[in-house]
């Protein structure tokens, strides 16, 4: 992936037969996307997700846009940690939460004047803290090296021609399923009961922020160590080749890409709902398996007040999937423009190791309520505790699965 | 970093500035590590997960708090399983499903809780009563013996299947007086877990009265069912302390209702203003030392909600309105309560299972209130009421 995105600096990019059919179907893809938005807006999302239907939809091109171009997805980010001794990628990591904790705490401080444990913010992603979670973190970790991915990235890959995404995706909805059968013990047996820390209650939003901070540039300044040295860029003209490169064909900067995700996850909690990836898709496995009788509609725990990126009332589409919907797209028409669109190889052994890491995902992300965008990132912005728990879970097991080369054993053919 | 080591000369600076570089280094980490260690013991409240009944109350200072730590068991289970799709049946389509033939195959259990008070006008229960409707009585049946709290899950379990409820059995339940004991077995059958529970709209009233059906002496018998009870969802039900909290806050401003709650007081108008207390000649036990309401309650009479000659619930947007004009902000959820809890219940009805509303019955109730020593009560009466007001 790190030499795919990167074109040489002296090459000149030219203008194929293939740009102008790339560039035409990129144009069609957005004009549908933008046309989707123009309809679910025109009628404020009736019977679809309702109004906020069309920002989600949109707040989701962002992300795909930035996902795809930042190459913000925890796979590689920790694979260029773990494997090549890299830290670049962890910055928009890092970025991200810092922009968007400090969006979450305004908006929190115009709620919630006076934050304590018994009034937290029900619908941000704050969740109980148990070895439920940490269980979870450790599945989804290793699921990701396994699979190629986080259910995020697989969303955003998949148009790039990862056909992994395909059987791991399949994965994701089957672990949920599987997630749900084992909700019962999972929560009786460790989540019941657990305490929901808001580093925010009985400390006030400043504290929590400062200490947020620390810790984040805590991280930054140890990880610098891996930072590999940049490589001097010649001199260059803003020429209209210069900003096609810029845009479409190098990667984008940390600092940019973990800017605009914080932002839009400011946006999207501030109108709608937390970021994440999973709800839409966890319903899907929920509704199939109601209507099979395999499952009670009534689940303890869950439909409580446990606040996640987890199924709860399962309708035809929600925001959410509109959220997914327009990374999926969005992530086409950036990886269209900039050549990335390659069809991977795939073979028996590497889709079903995809599909088994993508049930440890689905599994993973249910029992945990979200995944890394749902549970680490929301959560941190939150101020949760659960954030931190469910991000260093995920970080030991895919550090572990990455020293142990599960993701080369998985996928001999692409890694 | 490692450019200053390299461009500073001599060998003692490097030395110094890297221990120093590590001493504010190990004092960075131990700061953070303290704060975050503060944060975190303090970011939680003691007891997530289950509810428990009890607060701390006020307590700052050298202040006393005078509210026992009760633990009442239950979970906050949302109101997905209470709200009812039609929580309402008419005597009309009860009437069919008795021509078809047995309720109980057709999923249905027929439960007839009355007051039965003398003075009912209507037949009781055990003279005649509604074809295959079994009897339970409120008092003794729903709550334990002196203590006051209601039975417990296993306790509610075997009386659900005693009556043959099943998983997906419908509850139709009915009674005299307006349904006000009907309406408070229906609330607590959602608080332990039945989904699926309707009234009769009118009650027996509406039957026997206005419609003239018939009554049989005839009680049915029924299978055993499978029932199990979920824990008291407590999403459902207030308890004292946290309507303390809206009470004070309430109290703060002037008796306005800025609390996270409405209150709905549905007692009589003299009740709620304190002008009267209870007759202890009719409601024996349930007096209170002190008169009025509490603070930022609206006063909705439970009667203002019914049609008066069939007993029937008035359509929803009627309802709605009546509430509203009351003061009742439906962008809050709301607390019902009454003197013991039943007649909340018929309230706590309109509002959660008609209305669609977040709705949780206080059953401590004025009974509770009412004699509790510390707690903010407003009175409108401009006297001095209750026990320490006459002469």
């Amino acid at each position: 992936m790190t030499t795919s995105t990167q074109v040489e600096a002296e090459e000149d990019l030219g203008w194929t037969r293939g740009d102008t059919v790339r560039t035409a179907i990129a144009g069609g893809v957005a004009v549908l996307l933008l046309g989707l938005a123009w309809y679910l807006a025109a009628t404020d999302g009736e019977g679809l997700g309702g109004s906020n239907a069309a920002l989600m939809l949109l707040v989701g091109a962002g992300l795909g846009i930035l996902f795809e171009r930042g190459r913000y997805c925890f796979f590689c980010i920790f694979r260029d940690m773990f494997e090549f001794k890299n830290s670049r990628g962890v910055y928009a990591v890092l970025i991200s939460i810092v922009v968007g904790m400090i969006g979450y705490a305004m908006i929190f401080s115009t709620r919630l004047p006076t934050p304590s444990a018994d009034n937290t913010p029900t619908d941000a992603h704050i969740a109980p803290v148990s070895i439920a979670l940490v269980i979870a973190g450790l599945a989804f970790g290793l699921g990701m090296v396994i699979s190629g991915g986080c259910i995020a990235g697989h969303l955003y890959r998949l148009p790039q021609g990862h056909l992994r995404s395909i059987p791991a995706l399949a994965g994701v909805v089957i672990g949920f399923g599987l997630g749900f059968l084992s909700w019962d013990f999972m929560y009786s047996s460790f989540i019941l009961g657990a305490p929901v820390p808001w580093l925010p209650a009985g400390n006030g939003y400043t504290l929590a922020v400062l200490l947020q901070l620390g810790v984040l540039i805590g991280i930054g300044v140890w990880l610098m160590k891996w930072n590999p040295p940049m490589e001097g860029r010649g001199a260059r003209a803003v020429t209209p080749t210069e900003i096609r490169r810029q845009v479409f064909f190098t990667r984008w900067p940390t600092l940019m890409t973990g800017t605009g995700v914080g932002l839009l996850a400011i946006l999207a909690y501030y109108k709608d709902a937390p970021l994440g990836v999973t709800q839409q898709i966890s319903s899907l496995s929920r509704t199939g398996m109601t209507e099979l009788g395999w499952l009670d509609s009534f689940m303890p725990g869950l439909d409580e007040r446990l606040a996640g990126c987890v199924a709860v009332v399962v309708e035809t589409i929600t925001t959410n999937g509109w959220l997914i919907l327009g990374i999926v797209l969005a992530s086409f028409i950036a990886a269209l423009c900039g050549r990335r669109v390659k069809v991977e190889k795939t073979t028996a052994l590497n889709s079903s190791t995809a599909l088994l890491g993508g049930l440890l995902l689905g599994w993973g992300a249910m029992i945990g309520l979200g995944c890394t965008i749902g549970v680490l990132l929301s959560g941190t912005h939150a101020m949760a505790l659960s954030g931190w728990v469910f991000g260093a879970a995920v970080l030991a097991s895919a550090g572990l699965g990455f020293k142990l080369g599960l993701h080369r054993k998985a996928a001999p053919e692409v890694y | 970093m490692s450019t200053e080591e390299k461009t500073a000369e001599g060998s003692s600076t490097p030395q110094k500035s890297s221990g120093g570089k590590l001493a504010i280094a190990v004092i960075a980490t131990a700061a953070l590590a303290g704060t975050g260690g503060f944060v975190v013991a303090n970011s939680t409240g003691g007891d997530e997960g289950t509810t428990t009944a009890a607060s701390s109350g006020e307590a700052g200072g050298e202040s006393a708090t005078t509210i026992n730590e009760v633990d009442i068991p239950g979970e906050n289970r949302g109101y997905e399983d209470v709200h009812t799709d039609e929580p309402l049946v008419t005597t009309d389509w009860l009437a069919e499903r008795l021509d078809e033939g047995d309720l109980y195959e057709q999923g249905i259990v027929l439960l007839d809780v009355s007051e039965d008070l003398p003075t009912s006008e209507l037949t009781p229960y055990a003279e005649a009563h509604i074809p295959q409707a079994q009897y339970v009585e409120w008092s003794s049946e729903f709550t334990q013996p002196n203590t006051r709290e209601f039975i417990d899950a296993d306790e509610f379990t075997e009386l659900a299947q005693s009556l043959g409820i099943n998983d997906d059995t419908t509850v139709v339940l009915y009674g005299d007086n307006n349904n006000w004991f009907a309406a408070y077995a229906a609330w607590v059958f959602n608080l332990y877990g039945v989904e699926d529970v309707k009234l009769l709209d009118g009650g027996l009233h509406k039957w026997e009265a206005y419609d003239e059906r018939e009554l049989v002496e005839e009680v049915p018998s029924v299978p055993e069912g499978d029932f199990e009870a979920k824990p008291q969802n407590h999403d459902i039900r207030a308890f004292q302390p946290e309507v303390l909290e809206i009470a004070e806050e309430n109290a703060a401003a002037d008796g306005e209702n800025v609390g996270e709650f409405n209150l709905v007081d549905i007692r009589s108008a003299e009740e709620h203003n304190g002008e009267v207390g209870v007759d202890p000649e009719i409601f024996e036990g349930e007096g209170a030392s002190i008169w009025g309401h509490i603070p930022g309650s609206v006063n909705v009479t439970w009667t203002e909600i019914v049609d008066e000659e069939t007993g029937e619930f008035l359509p929803e947007e009627e309802i709605r309105a009546i509430y509203e004009e009351a003061g009742v902000d439906f962008d809050k959820p709301i607390i019902a309560y009454c003197r013991i809890g039943e007649r909340a219940s018929h309230t706590w009805y309109a509002l959660s299972q008609i209305l669609g509303e977040e709705v949780k019955v206080y059953d401590g109730s004025w009974s509770e209130w009412g004699n509790s020593v510390g707690v903010p009560v407003a009175n409108n009466s401009g006297e001095r009421a209750g026990l320490w007001g006459q002469q």
